[in-house]
C-alpha cells in the first residue's frame, strides 16, 4: 500500500499509476478508482466548500462506531487540486471528518483520486449524495427484531445501529399500535341538547 | 335557547354508537357508509356491518378512489369490502376521472385520477367490481366551481343525487373536526319526527355522524378489542415517532400532503416509485418537504432581502400567466407588509391559486410590537 506524505511524492506516484478498468455490458470499460486507493497524510486532504449533504450528529456517531467495528472499508473520494497542491474531498467527507483529531485521529486516510474538473466534481458529489437509498421502515423493524431474536441486547443495538432506546422499543412492537390501547376505557357518551338560557 | 353538551349517565361511546346505528337501521332502508381506509371509518364500517348481520340486511360501502393513495389504503378498503361481512356489503368503489389539485407541480396543477389514455401509468389497475363511469345523468351534472372543473366533492354531490331518502353515514369525530361538527349540531335533521343533533339533511338525503363523541383512544380500543385489521401506515408512523393523536392517512398530492411525501419512500417505496412516474413535482416535494425553506416558506432564502422582494420575484417568474394573474389580483387586495408577504410566498410556491391555504391579511404583528415599544419605552 502506497503511503503519500508530500505533494512531490504524489506527483511522482501519479506518473507511474495505471488506471484500472473492468469490462461491463456492451464492452463498456468501467473505471475502478478504488483499485488505486492510496493512504494520504491527513493534512494533505481538505473538505470541499459546496457539499450540500447534511449528516445529523447521531449519524456521525454511528459512522464512528461503524469504522471502529468494520474498519475503513471505503476510501474517501477526492480530486487533486493543482493550485493548492492538496486533495479535495468529493465524497466521504464525514468519513474523512471521523478520521480527524476529534475522533479517531489517524495519521493517514485512504483516498481514491478522480481526474475531475470543478464542475464534474460538484456533479459527482451530488450523485454520490443522492444515489443513496433511504431505509424502509418495515425492513429496519425486521432487522431489529432479528437481532433481538439472535440474542443481541438492546444496549448493543443502541450502540451499533446509532438509534435511541425508544426507537428500539417502537421497532420491537410486533403487535402494533392497537395493542397500546387494550387497557383503555371507553369515554362517556354525550349528547347535544337544547336548554333555555336561564339554565333550567 | 342554546345548545349544550350533556353527558349521559353511565353510557359509554360504544353503547351510544350502537344505539345510534340501530336508530339509523330503524329509520332508513338505504344506508351508505363512507370509508377512507382510515381508522375511524374502519370502526364505523365494522359497527354498521355487525348491525346489518344482526338484521340480515345489506348496506352500501362507499369509497371514492383517488388513485394516488397508499397501497395500504387499498388493502384496508379491500378488507372492509370483502372480508368483514361480504354478504352484507354492496360495494360502491368509485374509480372515475375528476380533478385533484396537485400542489407539488407548477405546470401540472390539476391531476386527473384514472385519466383515460394513461392506464399504463396508473398506480394500479382498476378493481374488477369498481364503478368506472359516472352513474348519474351527465346532462344535469353539477360542478361547484366551473374554473376548477369537476372536483373531489363534486363526485360526492352528483353521486348522492342518484339517491333519495338515503342515510349517508360518515365517521366524523367532533374532537377532530370542531368546525364541521359545530355546523352539524347547529342544523339538526328531523328524523322520525324528532331533532337529531348528529345528523343534517343533504338534498333529499341525510348525513349522519354516529361516532361524533368518540376520542382517538376509543377508536383504537375498539380496533384492539375486536381484532380488526387497520391501515398499515399507522404502525409506520408510530415507529417513526409520530404522536399518536397526530397520526393521519393523508392524501399524497394535496397542499397539506408534503409531510406524507417525505416519509413515503420509507413507508412504501414501490408506491413512491410509481407516483414519481405518474405525477409531476413529486420528487422535488419529497426532497424538500421537510426542509422549512422551500415549500413551507418559513425562512427567507438568503439571496432575498425581504419577503416582499421574494414575492415579486416569484410572481414575475411564475410559469403560468393565467394562474399568475389570479394570484396577483388576490394580492392587490392584501395589506403590504412582511407578515402578509411571507404567506403570499407560500401561496406562490404551492401554486395555491385556489386559495386553499388562505392568507391571514393582518398588520404585521412584529411591526406592531416594535411600534408599541418605540412609543412606550
Amino acid at each position: 500500500m502506497m503511503f503519500i506524505d508530500t505533494a512531490e511524492q504524489y506527483l511522482a506516484y501519479r506518473e507511474t499509476v495505471q488506471p484500472v478498468y473492468v469490462t461491463g455490458k456492451r464492452k463498456r470499460q468501467v473505471l475502478i478508482p478504488c483499485a488505486n486507493t492510496i493512504l494520504a497524510r491527513r493534512e494533505m486532504v481538505m473538505a470541499n466548500t459546496y457539499n450540500p449533504n447534511h449528516v445529523s450528529d447521531d449519524k456521525i456517531e454511528l459512522l464512528y462506531q461503524s469504522i471502529i467495528d468494520n474498519g475503513f472499508a471505503f476510501p474517501a473520494v477526492v480530486i487533486w487540486d493543482e493550485d493548492q497542491r492538496l486533495f479535495v474531498v468529493v465524497d466521504g467527507f464525514h468519513r474523512y471528518m471521523v478520521s480527524g483529531p476529534k475522533w479517531l485521529d489517524m495519521s493517514h486516510v485512504p483516498v481514491a483520486v478522480l481526474a475531475h474538473d470543478a464542475a464534474q466534481r460538484m456533479v459527482a458529489t451530488w450523485q454520490f449524495n443522492k444515489a443513496r437509498g433511504s431505509h424502509e421502515v418495515d425492513l429496519d423493524a425486521d432487522l431489529i427484531r432479528a437481532l433481538i431474536q439472535q440474542g443481541m441486547d438492546e444496549e448493543d443495538i443502541v450502540k451499533h445501529l446509532g438509534i435511541d432506546l425508544d426507537t428500539v422499543h417502537r421497532y420491537k412492537q410486533v403487535t402494533g399500535i392497537a395493542e397500546l390501547f387494550k387497557n383503555a376505557v371507553y369515554s362517556m357518551a354525550w349528547e347535544v341538547m337544547e336548554v333555555s338560557d336561564n339554565g333550567d | 335557547m342554546r345548545l349544550t353538551q350533556v353527558f349521559s349517565n353511565g353510557r359509554n361511546v360504544l353503547k351510544a354508537a350502537r344505539e345510534r346505528i340501530a336508530f339509523i337501521f330503524d329509520h332508513f332502508e338505504d344506508i351508505h357508509v363512507s370509508i377512507s381506509g382510515g381508522k375511524d371509518s374502519t370502526v364505523l364500517a365494522h359497527l354498521a356491518l355487525e348491525e346489518a348481520k344482526r338484521r340480515g340486511r345489506r348496506i352500501s360501502i362507499f369509497f371514492l378512489d383517488e388513485e394516488v393513495v397508499y397501497q395500504a389504503t387499498i388493502d384496508q378498503v379491500e378488507y372492509i369490502m370483502e372480508e368483514i361481512a361480504p354478504e352484507q356489503v354492496i360495494p360502491l368503489w368509485l374509480q372515475l376521472e375528476f380533478y385533484l389539485t396537485n400542489a407539488t407541480s407548477l405546470t401540472e396543477t390539476q391531476f386527473i385520477p384514472w385519466e383515460a389514455g394513461k392506464a399504463k401509468l396508473w398506480l394500479r389497475p382498476k378493481k374488477s367490481y369498481a364503478i368506472k363511469f359516472p352513474p348519474w345523468d351527465r346532462s344535469t351534472e353539477r360542478v361547484a366551481d366551473k374554473n376548477k372543473g369537476f372536483g373531489f366533492y363534486d363526485v360526492f354531490t352528483n353521486f348522492e343525487r342518484c339517491y333519495t331518502n338515503t342515510a349517508f353515514v360518515v365517521g366524523l369525530r367532533g374532537v377532530e373536526s370542531p368546525n364541521r361538527w359545530r355546523t352539524v349540531s347547529k342544523n339538526p335533521a328531523s328524523i322520525g319526527g324528532q331533532p337529531v343533533y348528529w345528523a343534517t339533511t343533504k338534498g333529499e338525503n341525510f348525513s349522519l355522524y354516529p361516532l361524533y363523541d368518540w376520542n382517538f383512544h376509543d377508536v383504537w380500543k375498539y380496533i384492539y378489542d375486536h381484532g380488526l385489521r387497520y391501515h398499515k401506515i399507522y404502525d409506520y408512523q408510530f415507529r417513526k415517532g409520530y404522536p399518536i393523536n397526530e397520526m393521519r392517512i393523508s392524501s399524497l398530492i394535496h397542499e397539506k400532503s408534503f409531510k406524507a411525501l417525505v416519509d413515503l419512500p420509507e413507508f412504501e417505496p414501490k408506491t413512491y416509485d410509481r407516483l414519481v412516474k405518474r405525477a409531476k413535482g413529486i420528487a422535488l416535494a419529497q426532497e424538500t418537504g421537510k426542509k422549512a425553506k422551500l415549500f413551507r416558506a418559513r425562512k427567507l432564502p438568503k439571496n432575498y432581502t425581504s419577503w416582499r422582494v421574494y414575492r415579486d420575484f416569484l410572481l414575475q417568474t411564475h410559469p403560468d400567466p393565467g394562474k399568475r394573474d389570479i394570484l396577483a389580483r388576490r394580492f392587490e387586495r392584501h395589506l403590504d407588509n412582511e407578515y402578509v408577504a411571507r404567506q403570499q410566498c407560500r401561496q406562490l410556491i404551492l401554486n395555491d391559486y385556489e386559495n386553499n391555504l388562505p392568507v391571514d391579511n393582518q398588520p404585521d404583528p412584529k411591526r406592531q410590537w416594535i411600534e408599541y415599544y418605540m412609543e412606550n419605552l
